[in-house]
């Protein structure tokens, strides 16, 4: 019986499972890659967190994508009532679509700050430049992702911004209207657009997005951290092991997040707009994501060839970035790159704010009267789920304190007591 | 054993012969396939439509939208004294939004990239590039029949 009850200690049954499947699958290499991966800490370390909570927005909106596929009906006749379904009947989900809202505004916005910091940090630079064309794949798949779904839920805005960015191709000679008409399934927005929108969104982009993925991470893994332009070897402070350090600020960045994307389902909870209408004319106000606004402001004030043209222009002279400026690979710093890059953020961030602040942009928020929707309760359960946010935030930091001072201690044990050669005696 | 030229001759020939139907086992599956997300097959919009009075009567300074086929149509009478009635595509010729007419500016509006017509289908201010498309249109009986191509009226009467 004794026997028995230290066979079922939680430290013998994960001896047991370690030896089971280390019979099975030879785990030292996965292991000795794991306590090999660093990354290096410097005063710009924080930039390396950027791809990581890209990478967890990207995993909660498949999950929060999942639970939305369980009640959504991708069709014009009742993809609306679908959406009002899920925000008003469906218990929490309210909850589940803001979140999917909410994770996919800022999915693209934590993208979007590693773009630019992998921009002015120059990290694109040689050797790296498969991984900085992988990057901006998905930067542009994820735009896709935002087109996509924005359409879904058939609402007078998502309706026309469609037909606007759908049309947009048309422009191309020769081949425009193919492609518009591949877009839309068809000469007008149908039934046939939004069933090939629905696929693009839940298969076809996330299979490439997930490709693409393996493909850049494996590139850095196989070429390990970038340093910034300008920062030699001896400016890195230390090294620090991946997964019992780095990744553990890394997880709470990520919960932060997620806090983050709550509190903003909760207080401002995703709009369900008006059911489009194709015989109703586009109304007052229309506007694309906030990512878009730059473009949608270029083709409202620029002539269309040209608007689209610099459009692309830009997009083409980013994408081919590493082998534009190849002073970047010399570990100089190229000025006239530089003052290319803060031209088109000017140009981004002017295009912006003129769209944002148009007269006619702004509407009444649409109020929410779901059954599980309570300002009140719901402020009391995000306090709660704060909590534990900020628990685990707190001894998430003391074990990274903790694993650095261990690590530092057989380092400083190590450099003081010879290396030992495996042919001397003992 | 020594390797000769020929057999690396022949590696090459195999390469190329394997390469060159797998490019061509590609190509006919990609085509269909092509044919298929895309559904090319343009359907084209009827040759012409009959209004009943109830759908074109309208009261001066009014409008109506209705579909011709898969094109939303604009059906406007300008307001007194010129008393006439119009009949537009009613897509903008900038990005394809649906125009509305404005009663109180007497204008017709795009509201995606605030393109201003006139009730003539003519462009007042904004980027659309071309004026809207009018159809054509006859008088039969009480019916009205309107048409994109002129010609097709006649197949109407």
């Amino acid at each position: 019986m004794k026997r028995l009850l230290e066979n079922l200690t939680p430290t013998a049954i994960r001896a047991r499972a370690a030896a089971w499947l280390g019979e099975r699958i030879d785990l030292g290499p996965v292991l000795r890659w794991m306590g090999k991966k660093t990354v290096p800490s410097h005063r710009h370390s924080w930039n390396y967190l950027l791809g990581g909570a890209a990478m967890f927005l990207f995993a909660l909106q498949l999950a929060s994508g999942c639970l939305l596929m369980l009640y959504y009906q991708p069709a014009p006749s009742c993809a609306h009532e679908s959406v009002r379904r899920i925000m008003l009947d469906v218990p929490y989900g309210w909850l589940v679509r803001s979140m999917h809202v909410w994770g996919a505004n800022l999915f693209i916005a934590v993208a979007g700050l590693h773009f630019l910091s992998v921009l002015f940090t120059r990290a694109y630079r040689r050797p790296r430049e498969l991984t900085w064309i992988s990057g901006m794949a998905m930067l542009l798949l994820a735009l896709a992702f935002g087109f996509s779904g924005y359409l879904l839920p058939w609402n007078e805005l998502s309706y026309y911004a469609t037909l606007v960015g759908t049309e947009i191709p048309a422009i191309v000679p020769g081949i425009g209207e193919a492609v518009v008409h591949f877009l839309r399934g068809g000469d007008q927005l149908s039934g046939d657009t939004i069933t090939r929108f629905f696929a693009a969104h839940v298969m076809i982009l996330p299979a490439c997005f997930g490709l693409l993925l393996l493909g850049h991470l494996l590139l850095i893994q196989l070429q390990g951290m970038s340093l910034p332009l300008g920062l030699t070897q001896r400016q890195v402070k230390d090294q620090r092991p991946f997964f019992s350090e780095f990744l553990l600020i890394d997880v709470c960045v990520w919960l932060l997040l997620l806090g983050l994307i709550a509190t903003l389902s909760l207080f401002l909870p995703a709009e369900m707009g008006i059911k489009a209408d194709p015989l109703k004319p586009a109304p007052q106000g229309i506007q694309p994501e906030w990512y878009f606004l730059f473009m949608f402001q270029t083709l409202k004030r620029m002539p269309e060839a040209l608007g689209v043209a610099l459009l692309a222009l830009g997009t083409g002279f980013l994408l081919l970035l590493p082998f534009v400026d190849r002073n970047a690979a010399r570990e100089k710093r190229d000025g006239r790159v530089t003052a290319v890059f803060f031209a088109m953020l000017a140009y981004v961030l002017i295009f912006e704010l003129w769209a944002w602040l148009a007269p006619g942009m702004h509407h009444r928020r649409e109020a929410l009267t779901a059954e599980t929707y309570g300002l009140c309760g719901g402020s009391v359960s995000l306090l709660l789920f704060w909590g534990v946010i900020v628990f685990l935030v707190v001894y998430l930091q003391r074990l990274f304190r903790e694993n650095t001072r261990i690590r530092k201690l057989y380092q400083a044990d190590e450099t003081v007591r010879p290396v030992r050669r495996e042919s001397d005696p003992v | 054993m020594k390797l000769e030229q020929s057999h690396l001759e022949r590696r090459r020939f195999l390469g190329s012969m394997l390469g060159g139907g797998a490019a061509a086992l590609g190509v006919g599956a990609a085509l269909p396939l092509l044919q298929y997300a895309g559904n090319f097959r343009r359907l084209p919009p009827p040759e012409f439509l009959v209004l009943q009075p109830a759908d074109y009567e309208l009261p001066p300074g009014k409008s109506r939208m209705l579909m011709y086929g898969p094109i939303p149509v604009l059906l406007l009478r300008t307001p007194r004294p010129e008393n006439e009635l119009r009949i537009f595509v009613a897509t903008c010729t900038h990005l394809n939004c649906t125009v509305g007419y404005r009663e109180q500016q007497n204008c017709i509006f795009c509201a995606c990239h605030e393109g201003y017509y006139d009730t003539a289908g003519r462009v007042v201010s904004g980027p659309p590039p071309q004026p809207l498309r009018p159809f054509f249109s006859k008088r039969k009986d009480d019916k009205l029949i309107i048409a994109l191509e002129k010609e097709n009226l006649e197949k109407a009467s």
